[in-house]
């Protein structure tokens, strides 16, 4: 479970998240939407202990992280980044096995066990064949899933994804949300997804939080946050909400 | 599969000790390669071999010979280990002790000490390396500084920033030199990388600081694997990432100046060295930091030969040498980095 309280967060001069609450129950998917410069991203950094909150505070399964080494809290929470700028010519596995940081200290290598560990993840993110392969010969929705393997490989309960299907084609945006779904149904985790694509968040998010002004404007089920009067009032321009006759998920329409 | 891991360690331990062996034998007066190995074996314990060799290459082989090699092979994994270790810290394969200012750094607080004759003893000579390390970490702090934009550091503004601070350090450099009458010109040839203070006393002066700040390098190979990913992903990842970059530029720091205090600046070894260590054996640090130090090694220990035969009998500095090869390679770096300029 991740909890934020009354969380406060910004850089200097400026404050981009105001007393923000948020709760992410084991086994959810919530995905925080809002324009551009909201906040996602920040919200995503700070959940994840690498920004320091003004005020209040993230709990993941009632630890408070601020007060957590950087190993402990990698232990609770891990982060999928965009893959992007990653070093070309370490291999998928090399990539993977650094998810296992939080339990070797400086001086550690890997064991069986860890070894075991980064195996699993990798199967269970298709990643095992590309085990040898060099980092810049892969797609990029390759990549992504490798950075899926590696958050696996940390064995922590809480799994933060910041645009994971930027750059990504329609079939590998697809794949990679699947996939986030389906390791959230297996192992429970407590899954936050920054994600622009309102039609995808439809698909994949059990719940929806709604940014505007620094603060959760509206969260509830996708039907219930992505109506044309909230999306409107948030982005700024006509939009239409109509029944996906696939799956009878919200379909955003923009545009007049 | 057991054989393809120990693969780099044995290539490149071989090729250290082959041009330890060219380097012992190599020079005015040659020495035959097995007798070479032989008067080295009878230096070592339990072993008994007959002396049979000239009295003339013993004289020259452990009075000259062999402590020359021994510094120069140490000063080389010194650049050559800290050399990789500031490409991981900066996260740029261009930086190198010399290019990203240290070296001028070191070599400043290292003349400023001789210039207050430090080194007038046994004691004083181990204490240069202390006045090059302050003048180091000063160089790194600055220079970090200088180049860091918001929480990255550019290719660009990392090398401009390493050549104005260098040039300072250098000129402040030429100016003690110019202002001390005496030994002027030992001290000039020492600026420009010759191993000119002879004898054992620096070899000796010099084990401790590279015992202790190699070792620290060589064992901070993962989490410097880690820190490739970005500041951010590695804090993520659970590293204690300001502490792993205090703890890296200051054993690196203190490697560069401890070579560069005994041996005088040589350019490019670390640039060099790292560069093709990674590309015949692969990106990761673990490997690559106690790789690059002991190629370092076996760089420096050719080059050496080099430049006491090119124009022999005359001696060149071995810096004189590194730059040659060095420069142009640093040039190639540069102009492929303009292609991915992205990627950094």
């Amino acid at each position: 479970m991740i909890e934020l309280k009354q969380l406060s967060v910004g850089y200097p001069g400026l404050t981009v998240l105001r007393e923000l609450d948020l709760r992410v129950e084991a086994g959810e998917v919530l995905a925080v939407v809002g324009p551009n410069g909201v906040g996602k991203s920040t919200l995503v950094r700070a959940a994840s202990g690498a920004l320091r909150p003004l005020a209040g505070s993230v709990e993941i399964d009632g630890l408070r992280l601020h007060e957590l080494t950087p190993a402990q809290r990698a232990r609770m929470v891990s982060v999928v980044p965009q893959a992007s700028n990653l070093p070309p010519a370490f291999t998928a596995l090399d990539v993977v096995i650094l998810g296992r940081t939080p339990y070797l200290g400086w001086l550690g290598t890997e064991g069986e066990l860890d070894h075991r560990l980064v195996a699993e993840a990798m199967a269970r993110t298709e990643t095992l064949g590309l085990a040898q392969r060099r980092v810049g010969e892969l797609s990029g929705g390759e990549q992504q899933r490798l950075l899926i393997a590696r958050a696996l490989a940390q064995g922590a309960p809480a799994m933060l994804l910041d645009e994971p299907t930027a750059h990504l084609d329609l079939r590998h945006q697809d794949r990679v949300l699947k996939l986030v779904r389906r390791l959230t149904n297996d192992q429970g985790l407590s899954v936050l997804l920054a994600l622009h694509d309102l039609n995808l968040v439809a698909r994949f998010a059990d719940r929806v939080a709604l940014l505007s002004d620094g603060q959760v404007r509206k969260i509830g089920r996708p039907q219930e946050v992505l109506t044309p009067e909230e999306l409107a009032a948030v982005y700024g321009i006509q939009i239409h909400v109509m029944t996906n006759p696939f799956d009878g998920k919200p379909l955003v329409l923009a545009g007049d | 599969m057991k054989l393809r891991r120990y693969l780099p360690w044995i290539w490149t331990a071989g090729a250290l000790l082959a041009a330890g062996l060219a380097n012992a034998a190599i020079g005015a007066v040659a020495i035959p390669l097995d007798m070479v190995a032989r008067m080295v074996l009878a230096r070592l314990p339990l072993l008994e071999i007959e002396a049979n060799w000239p009295a003339t290459f013993a004289t020259i082989l452990y009075e000259i010979r062999l402590p020359n090699l021994v510094l120069t092979g140490l000063t080389g994994l010194a650049l050559g280990g800290s050399g990789a270790a500031f490409q991981a810290l900066f996260r740029n394969p261009l930086a190198d002790p010399y290019v990203i200012g240290i070296a001028s750094g070191a070599g400043l607080g290292a003349v400023l000490a001789m210039a207050l004759r430090w080194p007038a003893d046994g004691l004083g000579m181990a204490a240069v390396p202390v006045a090059g390390f302050l003048g180091a970490l000063i160089t790194v702090a600055v220079v970090y500084r200088l180049s860091s934009v918001g929480r990255t550091t550019p290719v660009t503004t990392l090398i401009l920033a390493g050549v104005a601070v260098s040039s300072f350090a250098t000129a402040l450099t030429s100016l003690i030199l110019l202002l001390s009458t005496s030994e002027l010109h030992r001290a000039v040839t020492w600026m420009v990388g010759g191993f000119s203070l002879g004898g054992w006393a620096p070899v000796l002066a010099s084990l401790p600081y590279l015992v202790l700040s190699l070792g620290v390098l060589v064992t901070l190979g993962r989490p410097l694997d880690v820190l490739q990913f970005g500041d951010e992903q590695a804090t993520q990842l659970g590293l204690d990432v300001d502490r792993l970059k205090l703890v890296v530029v200051v054993s690196a720091s203190l490697a560069a100046a401890t070579a560069v205090s005994f041996s005088g600046i040589i350019a490019f070894v670390g640039l060099v060295v790292p560069h093709l260590t990674r590309l015949l054996w692969g990106p990761s640090y673990r490997r690559l930091i106690p790789l690059a130090a002991l190629g370092g090694a076996s760089f420096l220990l050719l080059a050496d030969i080099l430049a006491r035969s090119l124009l022999s009998p005359r001696e060149l500095p071995v810096g004189v040498v590194t730059s040659v090869v060095g420069a142009p390679f640093f040039l190639y770096l540069l102009a492929r980095a303009k292609r991915n300029l992205r990627a950094w």
